[in-house]
């Protein structure tokens, strides 16, 4: 009886969807995605990880907290130096992730505030190009939102492009700016994109029979707990790693180690910027979903009268220089809109003195110290009550 | 909607779902009709009820001339003339501006100056082409003028002719279709058999590797080259315009092969548009074989009417011109397109009498035939230093630099392997296209190829999936 149903030409060609469909949520079950994830992926760790963050951000439900939204240039900051500089009182959770974008910032700012029914005490935001370009989003998509998320905000058909090249910026940031609602945020494109990835796992992580060979390969490790060296396959090691920094992340609030920075060599800068560029932002456009949503924090701010620091990060000559040639370096039709919003304080950092750099776009760590006080003396100077210890 | 989307995908298995549950043949037209008409407005509202009123136009026209043997003519021509209106003022009304620029160095002629008053007072960047309005134009115009010429006995209804025109997987980039290609299929009971989910499940599988493996992959390897011709050498600039030949191929029979597999899930045949073509032994078999349903509405609506071969010697080869260089410039509304038809017509006029007296000796000898299938592929990639260059002058570098050896950079061996890999598999491709009808149904082994093809399909997807780019035919 059943292998006549079976037999029917509907049914055999349902079946063979759904085991196709089937078998690619294998690497759904941790034990097995422990192994295929590429131990090099560091990106889908620091993501998924700021749902661990957002879990332990609500037993502060009581206390007071700001809000670090950035990408991996902001994942350096302190809690701590900025407890010293700001409010030791308030906690300061880092949610920042590799190339987070605006989009990034709004979904934990809405999800948060909604969570919690608490509005932070302030906001530190990273702006600059690269964080309203087009690659922003797509790292973001497989790794964050939820499908509600992406529904709620979906522009099913806007008549702004979904990228804007610099000459038509200033034209197309006048109207994102000027109508209050009438973008809802991703483009049909982005969606389309998150649901493919949302329901086809090998697409979300990008599963690769070379990449879970390399996994298998050993290393050396020392083990604290045994007080030796043992050999582990890489993808165990990138495991232990992983744990060790959620614990981690109980202590730093986010803040991304130093260990996951590369140190480039200062002569390798100038061709590091070129070879970054690539990924973080191609060419001279910015993504209309970013400057939409970048609207929509800067609503919600100022709604609920949140101070909103933005500031822009330091980069190197070499990187600065290629959004100089992209004219996109100073933003300035943008920058003209946040003196609508009484809320916000924006902060060019690219003057301060310490000028050391792990890489083209990355601040040495040791500048971070010089870049909190930095922004916290300027944002103190506009506004004097910030917080309760100003 | 794009074929490799997960809307795609969604719409596709509602759409089949819902198809398959229905019983009457009327209202499984009607679902047809309903989804191909959303699957146009994903793309635009306002072009979707432009494109439904002109299918309707066409329609009543159909009927008049169909009808009254009076005024058949006037009709005819009117019908005629509004389609082909309808494609000039939307595809070809830049190509004026420039013919005209060109000709009185008017500035007001110019794109650009254009293109600033629309941005400037309606956000529109350009004017906007309509969504394969290329291949319905020519489908519509298929099907009037066999009306007119008394060929379609059958009286189809408005909502067969709906479905005919707007049918959602041959709607973007065909292939186009003729009356005799589809009307008969409704004759009969819409049935799904195993041999038509076979095929259709095979067919989109090995379109989307195409597609997504190769077509899409090739694209960052060969188009700096393009854009750049005198930065490379000869030979660079040659192996591009080979790997263009081989990414048109993949891009476009991977979305011909999507387009009939989503057809057969649906209980329909849609003819197919590629037969092996790269076995072409001489260029004028290559075009019987390549996107064969535009090389045969060129044929049946342009060169026959125009005198055919039954003229002068003289005639018959400026038809042969003239029709390519139509065809050339039905692509796409730039001086390239005309000059890749153009380039195409001449050399099958030097075809007819230096090859084609020798064609049945090079397909008994292997050799001369390996000679033919090197000649015919190489004159086809060469075609597209024309056809792939943003303008003409890019095509001139190019062509300088293939024929006189120009020196420059020159690819990386990577590059070089993927180019002549990809080859070796597009080959293997065509003579699959070559030998289709021979492959014998067997359910349970096929079965298990198509599942196990459909879990590397997937893998695919996921690890090349986010760069692919849009279907090159999308845009004419």
């Amino acid at each position: 009886m059943l292998k006549k149903i079976i037999q029917k030409p509907f049914i055999s060609t349902i079946l063979l969807a759904l085991l196709i469909f089937l078998m690619d949520k294998i690497f759904l079950i941790p034990s097995i995605k422990k192994f295929v994830l590429y131990y090099k992926k560091v990106e889908i760790f620091f993501y998924e990880s700021r749902f661990e963050l957002f879990e332990y951000l609500k037993t502060f439900r009581d206390k007071e907290y700001a809000l670090i939204l950035g990408s991996s240039r902001s994942g350096m900051f302190s809690y701590k130096e900025f407890q010293q500089e700001m409010d030791k009182e308030t906690s300061i959770f880092n949610f920042s992730a590799p190339l987070a974008g605006t989009s990034y910032y709004y979904y934990w700012l809405e999800k948060i505030y909604s969570s919690l029914q608490k509005k932070p005490q302030w906001i530190l935001m990273e702006l600059d190009a690269i964080n309203l370009g087009s690659p922003s989003i797509y790292i973001s998509l497989p790794y964050s939102y939820e499908p509600q998320f992406m529904l709620r905000y979906m522009d099913f058909s806007r008549d702004v492009p979904q990228n804007i090249s610099q000459e038509k910026l200033k034209k197309y940031i006048d109207l994102i700016f000027s109508k209050n609602g009438l973008f809802k945020g991703f483009s049909a494109d982005e969606v389309d994109t998150y649901f493919m990835k949302y329901f086809f796992i090998i697409n979300r992580y990008n599963i690769h029979p070379n990449k879970i060979f390399e996994n298998f390969k050993k290393i050396d490790y020392f083990d604290e707990t045994k007080n030796t060296i043992i050999k582990i396959p890489l993808y165990e090691f990138a495991h232990r790693i992983k744990l060790k920094n959620l614990e981690n992340f109980k202590h730093t609030l986010g803040g991304i180690p130093v260990e996951f920075y590369t140190q480039i060599p200062e002569k390798d800068l100038s061709i590091d910027a070129q070879r970054n560029f690539l990924r973080l932002l191609p060419s001279p456009e910015l993504s209309s979903t970013q400057l939409i949503f970048l609207k929509k924090i800067l609503d919600l701010t100022h709604q609920q009268n949140i101070t909103l620091i933005i500031y822009k990060p330091p980069m190197t000559v070499y990187a600065n220089q290629i959004l100089k040639t992209y004219r996109l370096y100073d933003l300035e039709d943008l920058t003209e809109q946040f003196k609508k919003y009484h809320n916000i304080i924006y902060i060019d950092t690219t003057s301060i003195s310490c000028k050391k750099f792990s890489d083209s776009v990355h601040l040495s760590p040791e500048c971070y110290k010089e870049l909190t006080k930095f922004i916290s003396t300027y944002a103190k100077k506009k506004v004097p009550n910030l917080s309760k210890s100003f | 909607m794009r074929f490799i989307t997960f809307g795609y995908l969604i719409f596709f298995v509602l759409v089949f779902l819902l198809y398959w549950q229905i019983k009457k043949k009327r209202h499984k037209l009607l679902l047809i009709a309903l989804a191909s008409s959303l699957f146009y407005s994903s793309w635009s509202i306002p072009f979707f009820f432009h494109f439904a009123l002109l299918v309707i136009l066409n329609y009543l026209f159909s009927l008049g001339i169909r009808s009254n043997t009076n005024h058949k003519k006037i009709y005819f021509i009117i019908i005629v003339l509004i389609d082909i209106f309808n494609l000039i003022f939307f595809k070809y009304f830049y190509l004026l501006f420039q013919f005209l620029y060109d000709f009185t160095k008017i500035e007001l002629f110019q794109k650009q100056v254009l293109n600033n008053f629309l941005f400037e007072h309606f956000y529109q960047e350009s004017i906007v082409l309509p969504l394969a309005i290329s291949f319905y134009t020519f489908q519509l115009l298929a099907y009037i003028i066999d009306c007119y010429n008394e060929k379609i006995q059958r009286r189809d209804s408005l909502l067969e002719f709906y479905v005919f025109i707007l049918f959602f997987p041959q709607l973007v980039a065909g292939p186009i279709m003729r009356h005799s290609d589809f009307f008969f299929q409704l004759d009969s009971e819409l049935r799904l058999t195993h041999e038509k989910v076979i095929k259709g499940y095979y067919l989109i599988f090995i379109g989307l590797i195409k597609k997504v493996f190769i077509a899409d992959n090739l694209i960052n390897t060969i188009q700096p080259v393009f854009l750049d011709p005198l930065e490379y050498n000869g030979l660079t600039n040659f192996l591009s315009a080979v790997g263009y030949a081989i990414r048109v191929y993949a891009d476009f029979s991977g979305y011909t092969d999507i387009a009939r597999g989503s057809a057969y899930l649906l209980g329909f045949h849609i003819p197919e548009n590629f037969d092996g073509p790269f076995f072409s032994t001489t260029i004028s078999e290559f075009w019987r074989r390549w996107h064969v349903t535009l090389s045969s509405w060129l044929r049946d609506y342009i060169y026959i009417p125009l005198g055919g071969n039954k003229i002068s010697k003289f005639r018959t080869s400026l038809n042969l011109i003239i029709t390519f260089t139509l065809g050339g410039l039905w692509h796409g509304a730039n001086y390239t397109y005309i000059v890749w038809g153009f380039f195409y017509g001449v050399l099958l006029v030097l075809e007819k009498p230096f090859v084609r007296p020798f064609e049945e000796m090079i397909q008994k000898h292997s050799f001369l035939r390996f000679i033919g299938i090197l000649y015919t592929f190489l004159f086809f990639s060469i075609g597209f230093c024309f056809f792939n260059a943003p303008n003409l002058e890019n095509s001139y570098y190019m062509l300088k630099q293939i024929f006189l050896g120009g020196s420059g950079n020159s690819f990386h061996k990577d590059h070089f392997i993927q180019i002549i890999g990809f080859m070796f598999i597009v080959f293997v491709f065509n003579y699959i296209q070559s030998v289709k009808n021979k492959l014998v149904i067997n359910l349970k082994r096929d079965y298990w190829i198509l599942f196990l093809l459909g879990l590397f399909v997937v893998w695919l997807l996921g690890n090349y999936a986010p760069q692919t780019q849009s279907f090159i035919y999308f845009q004419f």
